[in-house]
This record gives structure tokens, sequence and C-alpha cells, in this order.
């Protein structure tokens, strides 16, 4: 039995080989060197410079970092629970019985998933354009008020979320299918029970579909956490001239924690700086999916109660 | 199975080869220059590089149009730039501060270069510690457009003074039925130029004797002020509305080119534009001045387009030979009059090429202004500039009034390191 | 549900809205596409266009090197599947079908290394490439997929694979085939699909991805089709017409591959977020 446990070890080695290569170089690694450069300072062409915890005590005041915080406190706390939710509402809408054209819908709801995140923001830049965007057009035709989307420093994000809602497709084709997983015996026998639908969602629904929830709660966490591309390149169409300093959108209601991030390593290439943002990244991120895990006991119910 | 992956992987190293042969290591004397322009104003460059190349049998310039600052330095950084690339005074001391350019002295002295010939406001801002560090091409100072017709019709003169700008401006906008903006008066758009020649213009200084960093000083103050009494007349959110669906030097939504504005602050470039492509009725007149204070009468940023060599080049006599050659009186013209500049070089400015450029008669004389000023030479400029823009924007959007507004730049401008 | 079709109508109403308004972005995209631009500018906005031009697409491909993009792109995007197909499998297979106690320090790594922020490793990876002289280069965008980084395909295989028979494997076993023989002729045979799922979704990851492109290539020549998107659209003459001709070109490759593939797309997302 030695030999074959041996045996097996070798070949469960050899079969891993290269993600332990991978995971080693592509990320132990440079988590260690993030933590290790955070402590310095140094732009890329010179060497680092050992300066303990200045890196630290700068951004908490550093008012560009504080702000940068906020945004994506913003998207977290508003933008995520909203996009899930309106996720959720769309699933039940289309998870109901004799639902012409389910798959259609399906479809539609999906594509915009897939569309590439760059062409994603130009394709928003343009709607949301004051001039030529259909969005005021219609707002307009509607007799609504019609925000400037872009350059108006409350509307920004605002902007962001209607982009974050037009790409939910993929939370919906899991809702749905997680909704599609519930037997109907159980929907059967609250229905001759007499249960509205208020309390057939909370009691029944809600439970079913609970580790989907926690799913995509974790998954959405760690995207906004990261979330760069849409706010890079909407930041960076709307500026009309080549001005360095100029980035964060409007009143710096754009400037999210990724884009800072990147914009202090790479445009005032203070390394050392952004190591640090990214060591508490690292950190506020661990503890945000623990702490999601660790509640996630009490409201989570795995194959149904 | 085993053969699916045998070819792709065949397919993969067939490939990878390709991609990379593609992108084959350069010869010897290729000088690659990377520069900010596109579109015409790059046409006149690659002219100018063709005529290099086919004067001598030593170097190849190849020539990148690269609009985009940041990725230029990323890949300077990276040691995967160009040879030349293409920037503005303002940044020459934070890169040189980073190690990232190339002193020019040796180069200069073994030609017999010298900066006798240029406009000495901007012989400054290419040095750094004493060393050059770049060659500036061009000068470029702001002067204000004003469309002679809309004022005209509102029955008002041009402008001469700061007061005068104002009530200009707000007596040649109109709006329309719907409280939407119709016309802009004042010198609103393009934003980014106001603040930094309206500083100067009106007497201010960003950094005070000791080279600390001052917003707070009464220039940028009285520049605010006046600004954000414009905006209290017609509104924050119109005025934003219009300008931003404005495009800048757009034919068809630039403002001013559409004649929907007034007053507008704008460099040597402006004129060819509006010259070529539109019949507006305009003068270009010196920046105004405070009605108290005629003797800062003619003040304004000047600064120029220049060229660096990375300290990290791999042809640096490659690239001093065309930056050489580039800035002599011959190509210098060529180049400025093409892009409707100003050159560097005063024996320059009496080249026929100008005899007919636009409005080039109005920039030269203002140049000779002793009011004119480059912005502080300092490695830390692209900090300060941000948190300049910022605090002026509370101040631009009624949300603080100028004075605090300042008050809290120079304060955080006092912890950057 | 079986009750009686009225109470069905305010749903599909809604859906049917929803649909729309969902569609109606790409319909824009599309129909502006194909406008002059006059009409561009026109307030409202009319759907179809009174007259059709293609001048949009040709100023695309005369503004931007589509071609050279597209090229760039593909061949980064192809690398990458065939590195995750080639690597992945074989990772996923040592943690769920391979007897060995590595596989239980490993997976917890795996499910760490997919929740990890790009920003917490992308200095020091673009310092050590910068240090190997990668920067500039394909090599960045294409070696982390020959070591199973992103590590969400081999989460999603070794899912799908704890799933598999393993009478099946018994019954090698006891004939004496080795783990390899057993991994290449019996296993991965049986799992096409979700290697299909694994080639689909690292085409999408790939074909999309910006941050990478944007940290690590340099010269224009070497830009993917996002960055070249992106420095479209930047700079200073923003016409509307050829920027979303170059939008729906750029989105053209992926959507033809939903439509081709649709069932795989969902059985991926589903695999993943229903059984985690």
């Amino acid at each position: 039995m030695n030999n074959t446990r041996k045996r097996n070890f070798i070949t469960g080695l050899l079969f891993a080989a290269p993600w332990i290569i991978g995971f080693i170089l592509l990320q132990l690694y440079p988590m260690a060197s993030s933590f290790y450069y955070s402590f310095t300072r140094f732009n890329i062409m010179q060497s680092p410079v050992f300066i303990g915890l200045d890196n630290y005590t700068d951004l908490l005041s550093d008012r560009l970092f504080i702000i940068a915080v906020q945004n994506t406190l913003y998207m977290l706390l508003i933008t995520m629970p909203l996009t899930l939710a309106c996720a959720l509402g769309i699933s039940l809408l289309l998870n109901i019985n004799k639902i012409k054209g389910m798959s259609i819908y399906r479809t539609i709801f999906y594509v915009p998933t897939v569309v590439p995140p760059v062409a994603l923001s130009v394709l928003w830049f343009f709607i949301l354009n004051p001039r030529v965007g259909f969005i005021n057009a219609i707002l307009g035709f509607l007799g609504l008020p019609q925000p400037n989307w872009l350059s108006d420093p409350a509307f920004t994000k605002p902007s962001l979320i209607l982009i974050a809602l037009w790409t939910m497709g993929n939370v919906i084709v899991i809702y749905l299918a997680s909704l599609k997983e519930i037997p109907s015996t159980q929907m059967e026998a609250a229905r001759v029970d007499g249960a509205g639908s208020l309390a057939m969602l909370r009691n029944i629904i809600l439970p079913w579909i609970s580790p989907a929830i926690l799913y995509t709660l974790v998954v959405n966490t760690i995207f906004y956490l990261q979330y760069f591309t849409q706010a890079y390149v909407i930041t960076s169409a709307s500026g009309n001239i080549n001005d360095p300093s100029h980035f964060g959108g409007p009143m710096n209601s754009l400037n999210f924690y990724a884009t800072y991030l990147y914009h202090t390593a790479f445009v005032s290439f203070r390394m050392g700086s952004a190591s640090a943002m990214a060591v508490i990244l690292l950190f506020a991120g661990g503890i945000m999916t623990f702490v999601l895990f660790k509640t996630s006991r009490k409201w989570v119910h795995y194959g149904g109660e | 199975m085993k053969k699916i992956v045998m070819l792709i992987v065949l397919i993969l190293i067939f490939t990878v080869v390709f991609a990379t042969a593609c992108d084959s290591s350069k010869e010897r004397t290729e000088v690659e220059f990377w520069y900010l322009w596109g579109g015409e104003e790059a046409e006149i460059v690659e002219n100018l590089i063709e005529r290099f190349n086919e004067s001598q049998n030593e170097y190849t310039v190849v020539g990148s149009s690269i609009p985009d600052v940041q990725r230029i330095l990323v890949s300077i950084s990276a040691g995967d730039g160009p040879d030349i690339a293409g920037n503005f005074s303002e940044n020459v001391a934070s890169y040189s501060d980073m190690g990232m350019i190339a002193p020019l002295d040796a180069h200069m002295e073994k030609d017999g270069f010298t900066f006798d010939d240029f406009a000495p406001g901007i012989i400054n801002a290419v040095k750094y510690n004493g060393q050059t560090m770049a060659l500036p091409i061009n000068l470029t100072t702001f002067m204000m457009y004003v469309n002679v017709d809309l004022l005209e019709a509102a029955g008002v003169a041009v402008p001469k003074t700061t007061e005068e700008m104002l009530d200009v401006a707000i007596k040649t906008t109109s709006v329309g039925a719907d409280g939407s903006i119709e016309v802009l008066g004042y010198p609103d758009f393009p934003n980014v130029y106001f603040l930094d020649n309206m500083t100067f213009a009106m007497g201010g200084n960003f950094t005070d004797a000791a080279g600390n960093y001052t917003p707070d000083n009464p220039g940028t103050i009285a520049a605010l002020t006046n600004f954000a009494a414009y905006r209290q007349e017609f509104g924050v959110d119109p005025i934003l509305a219009f300008t931003s669906s404005a495009r800048y030097m757009d034919p068809q939504a630039d403002p001013f080119m559409t004649g929907h504005q007034a007053l507008r602050i704008d460099g040597p470039w402006y004129s060819v534009a509006l010259n070529e492509q539109t019949d507006i009725n305009y003068v270009a007149i010196p920046l105004p001045y405070p009605a108290a204070n005629p003797e800062f009468e003619k003040g304004g940023k000047v600064n120029s387009s220049i060229f660096f060599i990375p300290s990290n080049a791999r042809n640096e006599d490659g690239a001093w030979a065309f930056l050489n050659w580039l800035h002599q009186v011959p190509q210098m013209v060529e180049f400025c009059a093409g892009m409707g500049n100003i050159p560097s070089r005063i024996s320059a400015w009496s080249d026929p090429a100008f005899a007919n450029a636009v409005d080039f008669a109005e920039y030269t004389a203002y140049l000779g202004s002793p009011n004119l000023r480059p912005m502080p030479v300092t490695p830390t400029m692209t900090d300060f500039t941000k948190i300049l823009a910022d605090f002026a924007e509370y101040a631009m959007t009624l949300q603080m009034s100028p004075e605090d507004a300042m008050k809290a730049a120079a304060a955080e401008a006092a912890n950057i390191r | 549900m079986k009750k009686i079709r009225i109470s069905n109508i305010i749903p599909q109403i809604a859906l049917l809205l929803l649909g729309l308004l969902f569609i109606a972005p790409f319909v824009f995209m599309l129909s502006t596409s194909f406008k002059l631009p006059s009409e561009i500018f026109e307030m409202p906005p009319r759907l179809i266009p009174r007259v059709f031009t293609l001048e949009n697409y040709a100023q695309a491909f005369m503004t931007i090197p589509f071609f050279r993009y597209t090229l760039n792109t593909f061949l980064i995007t192809f690398a990458n599947v065939a590195g995750q197909l080639i690597i992945a499998p074989m990772i996923a297979y040592s943690l769920s079908l391979i007897d060995w106690s590595g596989k239980k320090i490993i997976f917890p790594l795996v499910l760490v290394g997919m929740m990890i922020p790009q920003q917490v490793t992308m200095i020091p990876l673009y310092m050590t490439f910068f240090r190997l002289g990668l920067t500039g280069s394909f090599w960045p965008l294409i070696i982390p997929a020959f070591l199973g980084i992103p590590s969400l395909y081999i989460f999603l295989l070794r899912q799908f694979f704890m799933g598999f028979p393993k009478s099946l494997i018994h019954a090698a076993k006891v004939d004496g085939a080795s783990e390899i023989r057993i991994f290449y002729g019996i296993v991965l045979p049986l799992c096409k699909p979700a290697l299909v799922a694994v080639s689909i979704f690292t085409f999408l990851y790939t074909w999309t991805d910006f941050l990478n492109p944007l940290l690590y290539l340099s010269r224009s020549e070497m830009y993917t089709l996002s960055i070249g998107l992106q420095a479209f659209v930047r700079e200073r003459y923003v016409e509307w017409g050829p920027l979303m001709a170059a939008s729906f070109l750029f989105t053209l490759p992926v959507i033809i591959l939903f439509f081709a593939a649709q069932r795989q797309f969902v059985e991926g997302i589903t695999l993943s977020g229903v059984k985690s």
C-alpha cells in the first residue's frame, strides 16, 4: 500500500506541477513582493529605498486615496446590491411558467455580458452623451430632466450603474438555473396551503437559491474591488486634451481604487505607494470574503434546508 | 487526443515564431521617434523625417504617432521606449528627477549647438539642475480670441481689462427659451487653458521665492473670482450642459468655430484651424489685465513642445543627430509654419514662411512681453497641477469660494513630497 | 402555476419592455455605424438611417490598423486557449481523480488564487517581466495561461471531474493502466463539453482583456483590439460613426461565438454558479 501511495503522490505532483510553478511565480512571489515594495519608495528606474510605514501613513491622509475608497465602496454597497436584486427580479419573472420565448429573453439578457468591456464603455459613452445619445432623447421625449451623465459628478456613478445593470446577464442565468432546481412539489404544496407570493419568496425560493446568491455576492465583490476597465475607458474618453493630471473624472467621481492604484504606479511612478494600496486591497478583499462566508452560515441552505 | 494536442502545440509554436518575427530587432542605425501629434500635423513631422533620412547615410529615423503621454512614459520606464520622445516643457523637471532623461550638454558642445538664438524665456524651462535636458521646438503662449460679430451685435467693445471681459461675456451670452445656453460669452471652454494663463495675466505666480507652492496667490484667486462670477450669472448646470457636448477643434462641435462662443483663450494652432476650416470673423488680442493693475498687461503662460532623449535610449547619437538637424532654422521653420506654431529661435521669426502666417505678428509681438512666464520648474508639477485643478473645480462649480478653495489647495500642496 | 392567462400578462409586458430596453443599445450601435455624420447628430435619433452608408466602417479600417490588431488579439487569444486546454485539465485531474494528499493543500490555494484582485500582483509581475526583458512583448500575456493562471478553469474542470464515474477508472486501473493513460485515454475524451466550455470562456476573457495588454504592450503595432479601440476613442477627433463601427467589429466575434455555442455558455456558467 505504501508503494501505491508514494506512486500516487508523485503522479499527483507531476500533474499539478505547472500550477505549482504558476502559483509560486505568478501569485505567491508577487504577493510577497508587493508586501516588500509597500515599505519602500521607488520608481521603476531607480532602486527601492526602504521607508518603513511611510507609504501607509501617507495614504491615510491622501485625499485622493480616501475618495477612491469611497467611490469603490459606493460600487460595493449601492451598485452591487441593486444589480443583484434586479437580476433576481428578472429571473423570477422569467421563471414564471408559460412565459413565451424564455430562451430568447435569456439570450437578450445575456449577450451584453460577452461584449468586451472596452466596447461596452465606448458604446455607453455614446449612448449617454447629452447631445447624440438616445438616453437623453428618450428622457426628453418623456418630458423628464436630461442630466449630463458623464460630466455631472452626481451622475457619473449612476451611469456606471446603468452599465452594470445592462451586463447583469450572467447573474440572471445563474439565478434562473438555480430557480429551476426548486422542486415544483414544494411550490405546489405551499400554494395549496394558501401561501402568498411574498411568503413563498421568503420561505421557499430564497432559501433554495441562497447558495447561488452567495456565489454571486462573492464573485461580484471581487469584481468591484478590482473595477477598472469601464472607469478607465470612460474617464479617458471624456478627456479632450492630453492632460496627465486629468484623471478621476469630474470632481474625482470616477476615481476608483484600481484606477488610482494604476495611476499611482504607472503615471506617477510611485510603485511603493501603489504596492501599499495593493496590500490594503488584498486584506480588504480577504476580510470581505471571509465575512461573507462566515455570515453565510446563517442564511445559506445547501441542498434545500 | 494526443494528436490534437501535438497539433495545437505545433500551431502554437508556429504562431509565436511568426509573431516574434514580425517585430524583429532593429538595425543599428535606426532611431525611434515617438511624437504626440496625429492626423495632418503628423504628416508634417513625417515629411521632415523623410527629408532627414534622405539627407544623410548614417541614421534612419522611424516615426510613430503615439498621442498618449502615459503610454510613452510606461514604455520608457519598461526599457521599451523610443530614442526620442516628444512632450511639454512643464514635465521636464519631473522626468529628469526620475532619471528618465539623458542630458544633452555633451552633444551640444560637440556640435557647437547653443541657445543664443533662442527666446530667453524658454531656456530655463528645459534645464534641470543646470543641465540641458530637452530642446524646445516652439513657443506656445495663449491669446484671447474674440468673435467680432457677436460683440458687435451685443454692442460691446473688445475687452482690455478683466472687468470688461466679464461684462462682455455676460452681454454676449444668449439663453434659449428652454433655459439652455445658445451662445457662450466667457472663455469657459476649453476649461484647462483658463486658470494657468489668467493667473499670470492677473499678476499671480504659483511658487514663491523660496520655491513653495502658492496656489492661493492673488492672481489665481482673482481669476477664479472672475470665472465664478460668470457662472453665478448663468448657472453652473446650463454651462456644463453646453460645454459637455462641445468637442475641441472639431469644426462642427467646437463652439467658437461654430460661432457660438464670444471669447476664447487658445494658442497659435487655433488660428490656423479657424482660418482653414471656418469663416469666423475674429481677432486675437492679448489676455486682459485687472483694471487696477495695468502693469500686469500682456501677461500669460508660455511653454513649449519639447523633445528629449530617454536615458535608456538605444541610439543616443542618432537621436541627437536628428534633434540637432530638426532645430536648425530651416527645419524649425518648416515644422512651425506647418503646425501654426511660433518657432523658438528668434531669427526664424523673420522667415518669409511666416509672412502670411495667421496672427503671427500678434503672437510674436506678445512674446516680447516681460509678463509671460513659464510654469514653475519643479519635479512635482503633476501632483501640483492635479491639486490645483481639483480645488479650482470646487471654486468653478461654486461649491467653495475661490479664497477657501485655494487655501485648501495650498495646505495640500505643502505636503507634496 | 397553472393560473389563468391574464395574470401572466403583466410579467409578459414587463419582460417585453425590459427586453426592448436591453436590445436598444445594440440597435443604436448598429444603426449609428451605418449613418452619415449629419444624421448621427440629428435629434431625436432615427432608428433606421435615411442614407445607409458603409463609410464609417471604411474610416474605422483606415484610422485603426484593424487587421493588425485583430491578428494580434487572435494570436494571444489562441495561445491562451491552447495553454489552458493543455494545462488546466491536468491540474484539475490531479485535484480530483488522483488519490494523493497534496490535493487537500492545493485545492484551497486554487480557490484563494481565484479571489486575489489583479492589482495585488500587478506591479511585481510587471517588475518580474521587466527584469526578464519581456515587457513590450506578447509573452507576459501568454505565459500565465501555460501555468494554469487564471485558475478559474482549474476549478471548473475539477468540479466537473468530481462527477466522473469512478467505476471506469477503477476498471482501467485493474487492467494495469497508468494514470497518464487513464487521463488521456478515458477521462479527457469523455469530458469534451467541459473542455469546450473552458475554451469558450478563455477565448472570451482573453479577447476582451484590457488591463494586461495596457500594461505590457507599448508599441502600437502590437496593440490588441481592446487597446486599439480605447486609443481611438481617446483621441481628439471623436467620430461617432467610425467609433460605433469599430466597437461593433470588435464585439462581433464574441457574439458569433456565443450564438454558435449558446448551450455551452449557459452550461459553463451554471456549472460554476450552481455547483459551487
